[in-house]
């Protein structure tokens, strides 16, 4: 499940990012960009389910085009430079983490038919499976690295809300406005 | 306790809400109780007595509810981490209106928004075995 945070928590901040830069669009922008937050919102949620990354390949190809798409939104005008970072940064590390996953899968399977080809003793080895970690210590580790994750996923996906065409109405109190 | 995702970040995340409760109280006197310009909390967070209020129940909810059992405290962090992220985008679009009764400024989103990432997706993706609440037979 730790490997599957950081995708799930990256399409999570890219999809707050889309709904924001679709509330200051035009509806010919607004609607196929928040259609695409949606659907980056719905993946992450059934990655945090299913405990693992789901539709690997899809992922990579959905991480292809949100970098085309937010590239091509940013030459076009819709997007500003900071929030096409975050977006590039979220579908970059999305479409990386599911490379990872189908060459892990791809290894996986490899070595499961090796395994059955040359040991074909009915008999299942226990002796070279790794120990389970400690109940504790994984709960330990899952609660560290979601807070870290998640507090970075915040610090991306912010600085890109606020530059969004939207949250330029939406400038803080007493940080940047100075004659109240 | 040590076992569960939920309780431990229920706990953690419940004392530091309850104590930046307190905190925000030494920044904010003479702030109106709604003011959108309120005292800045540790030099950051923008707080008002009513968001060190919303900052004490929200951080009792998360303690007791951690020190509960880990359905409280998966019940409770999925609400809080659903509302935080609800104030983290609808905050956002009203902070420089009167709406903005809580004095949000952008390091109060950052936390919301951060905090709304790590409740929702622990009651989520953690302590899965445990079954939801079941209704009582009539």
């Amino acid at each position: 499940m730790i490997r599957a945070l950081w995708p799930a928590l990256a399409s999570l901040g890219a999809g707050l990012v889309l709904f924001a830069t679709a509330a200051g669009a035009a509806p010919a922008v607004a609607i196929p960009v928040g259609i695409a937050g949606a659907v980056e919102l719905a993946w992450a949620f059934s990655v945090l389910r299913a405990g693992r990354l789901v539709m690997p390949r899809a992922a990579i190809v959905g991480g292809a085009v949100g970098i085309v798409g937010s590239g091509f939104l940013l030459l076009t005008g819709p997007v500003a430079l900071v929030p096409f970072v975050a977006l590039f940064v979220f579908h970059w590390s999305i479409a990386i983490a599911a490379v990872i996953e189908l060459r892990g899968a791809r290894a996986r399977s490899l070595g499961a038919a090796a395994t059955v080809a040359m040991a074909p003793s009915t008999a299942p080895s226990t002796a070279s499976a790794p120990a389970p970690a400690p109940r504790q210590r994984r709960a330990g580790a899952f609660t560290i690295v979601l807070v870290i994750e998640a507090m970075l996923v915040a610090a991306i996906a912010t600085p890109a809300l606020a530059a969004s065409e939207a949250g330029e109405f939406a400038v803080p109190h007493g940080t940047l406005h100075s004659g109240h | 306790m040590k076992n569960s995702p939920n309780r431990i970040l229920g706990v953690i995340f419940g004392a530091v809400y309850v104590l930046v409760g307190l905190l925000g109280f030494a920044v904010t006197g003479g702030v109106g109780f709604v003011a959108t310009e309120g005292g800045l909390l540790l030099g950051i967070f923008e707080v008002n007595p009513l968001h060190n209020i919303a900052h004490l129940l929200i951080g009792a909810a998360l303690l007791l509810a951690g020190l509960a059992n880990v359905r409280a405290a998966k019940g409770v962090n999925g609400t809080v981490g659903a509302v935080y992220l609800l104030l983290g985008i609808v905050g956002f679009f009203i902070a420089d209106t009167a709406a903005n009764i809580l004095a949000l400024n952008t390091a109060d989103h950052i936390l919301h928004l951060g905090s709304a990432l790590v409740l929702l997706v622990v009651a989520i993706a953690a302590d899965k075995h445990v079954a939801p609440a079941t209704r009582p037979a009539v």
